[in-house]
């Protein structure tokens, strides 16, 4: 194995976040740091204020729209376009969790390692589909890594929700949804079903929407929200249904998409009175069939349920590492 | 099967009575209906069975931390069943109910169905094995202040004053699956609700009538108060009948438990 380095060596977990010490920069850190190399515009991933960013071209636009830079300098990379940082070389490929979505792929002394972001393997037409990448290590996140979650097809659940508007054409349908992703998601699966009609946006959701469009992601009609809304289906911050703007709403139903309310448990708690088990990230399936793509002998775990992933990955001879990292969150 | 778990689940978040009964409208198969009602009682399968089935499908690590994470076993089961291929289609609720009467190899047959079936339809499925079906339909106790509001089922109808009034009993559902009374209302007499009574009697002695269960109302009441007289051990404070609940209401008829929680 000479020339050789395991990435145990050159790739470590601090306090700000993984840390890439021959190539000189971050990935998605926590803290404000000099180079960092972000996989997407989620809040708990792209933080502000760094010097240097490197990112998708989608991934830089949503930061701008959301908080007005990407770091005090950028430079977007096209999918598989290879750059050198330090001794490192790098480059993106989609991790079709949102637009603009990357897996972080690096090579060092003969190793290669691929950081995953968030990612899910579902099909999903508002971003990039994820592209397996093969490597020695995989470092993945496991938002979902319990065999419970294995999530149904999105199209179904859209479907409940077009029948409960059908049972209760005199409500407002409310969904909550997050502003990036998922709001998009829903848009696109409504259109795929079939819903042509307008859909209402609560404003906090136009900004990501106005990117995806800029990016060739047709949504349809989108109309801001005004009078009761009965008939109609409005998507909102997930805590909205209860705020001052929904007052005017005709009894509005509560609708939450998420791929927690796959649990009783986590739907019951939501309060919601429609969940819709939708999620953005990869479930238990996914998580496995996409480790053994990529044909890695060793996997690391970013954050989630890690216990079961590594007890599963030790039964299929991988070897498994929590890295444990503080401060992703759960935005599913 | 797959009707009741899609009924199940929206019935679970309903709101109010109103739109309760707007789901319910949907569905016209009688056997949801009676079972739902409470009217037909499929076998129980015993949690050792179900416990069974999960030790030969499924690693017991992966079980114990996934049901650390749901805190509950029936649905853990339900969710982490690993499906093997089956060209099966999900089972009907009646082909579900007959093969439970008849099955002398239950873990077999439950495991074949789960086979078949999605999650929601495994969840559907496994509550109605365990007996859970009835609180897991909907919520029958909205809580407001230190009253509420039951859904309760009349159990016998007393004339107070000839042709006027009538002293009505309801009663819950104990732990026991019996009906133990816990409100008495009274009502002024109604030629329907009087129809009702005498159409249902099962028993008459002196004034009193006893009759069949099925008729379902809503009551509000102001408290809950301990009562040594009545067999539940509470009674509940100024008990006022909202209104006899439509059939197909009937999956909600509230646990004595409720009361107590
Ligand atoms: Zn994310
Ligand atoms: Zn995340």
């Amino acid at each position: 194995m000479r020339g050789m380095t395991h990435p145990e060596t050159w790739l470590r977990p601090l306090k700000a976040g993984l840390f890439c010490e021959p190539g000189g920069f971050f990935i998605d850190p926590m803290r404000v740091v000099e180079r960092a190399v972000i996989t997407h515009a989620h809040a708990d991933h792209a933080r502000p204020g760094h010097q240097a960013v490197l990112a998708s071209a989608p991934t830089i636009a949503l930061m701008q729209a959301r908080m007005g830079k990407a770091g005090l300098s950028h430079q977007a990379l096209r999918w598989g376009e290879r750059v050198r940082l330090g001794e490192v070389t790098l480059w993106l490929q989609p991790a079709g969790h949102v637009l603009g979505s990357a897996q972080v792929v690096m090579e060092y002394r003969g190793q290669r390692v691929v950081v995953s972001g968030d990612y899910k393997r579902q099909p999903d037409r508002s971003c990039e589909p994820f592209e397996p990448v093969a490597c020695d290590v995989f470092v993945t996140e496991a938002t979902f890594g319990l065999p419970i979650f294995r999530m149904p097809d999105p199209a179904a659940e859209i479907g409940k929700l077009l029948a409960s508007v059908a049972l209760f054409p005199e409500r407002a349908h409310v969904v909550g949804c997050y502003s990036l992703g998922k709001t998009q998601r829903v848009i696109t699966l409504l259109r795929d079903a079939g819903w042509q009609a307008p859909i209402h946006l609560h404003g906090a959701l136009v900004g990501m929407c106005a990117v995806y469009e800029r990016f060739g992601v047709e949504l349809g009609p989108l109309l801001p929200v005004s009078g009761t809304m009965a008939g109609a289906i409005v998507l909102a911050p997930p805590t909205g249904t209860d705020a001052k703007w929904s007052r005017r709403l005709a009894d509005p139903v509560a609708c939450l998409a998420s791929g927690w309310m796959l649990s009783a448990k986590r739907a019951r708690q939501s309060g919601a009175e429609l969940p819709l088990a939708i999620s953005d990230h990869a479930d238990w399936d996914d998580l496995l069939g996409t480790i053994a793509e990529t044909g890695a002998g060793e996997v690391w775990v970013t954050h989630g349920s890690e216990a079961a992933l590594i007890h599963e990955l030790g039964r299929r001879g991988i070897r498994g590492r929590a890295l444990r990292l503080i401060g992703y969150g759960e935005e599913a | 099967m797959i009707a009741l778990a899609g009924l199940l689940e929206r019935l679970r978040t309903c709101p109010t009575e109103a739109h309760r009964q707007r789901v319910l409208g949907q569905c016209d198969d009688p056997t949801i209906r009676a079972l739902l009602a409470g009217t037909i009682k499929p076998r129980r399968v015993g949690l050792p069975v179900l416990r069974g089935l999960a030790a030969a499908r499924v690693d017991p690590v992966l079980f114990a931390l996934s049901q650390d994470f749901l805190g509950d076993f029936v649905e853990t089961l339900a969710l982490i069943w690993p499906a093997r291929a089956s060209n099966a289609a999900a089972p009907r609720v009646a082909e579900v109910l007959a093969g439970l009467a008849a099955a002398d190899d239950m873990p077999g047959l439950l495991a074949g169905w789960l086979d078949a079936s999605d999650a929601a339809t495994r969840l559907a499925l496994l509550r109605l094995v365990t007996g859970k079906l009835r609180p897991v339909s909907a919520p029958a106790l909205e809580p407001r202040g230190p009253g509420g509001r039951i859904v309760a089922m009349l159990m016998y109808a007393q004339s107070v004053r000839v042709g006027l009034e009538r002293d009505y009993s309801f009663g819950v559902w104990d732990a026991a699956e019996q009906l133990v009374p816990v409100a008495r209302v009274q009502v002024a007499a109604r030629d329907a609700l009087e129809a009702w009574v005498r159409a249902h009697t099962v028993t008459k002695f002196g004034p009193v009538r006893e009759v069949a269960p099925g008729l379902m109302v809503g009551l509000r009441f102001a408290g809950v108060a301990a009562s040594a007289r009545h067999k539940a051990g509470l009674v509940l404070v100024e008990a006022v009948c909202e209104g006899v609940l439509a059939e197909g209401a009937v999956g909600r008829l509230a646990d004595l438990q409720a009361l107590l929680d």
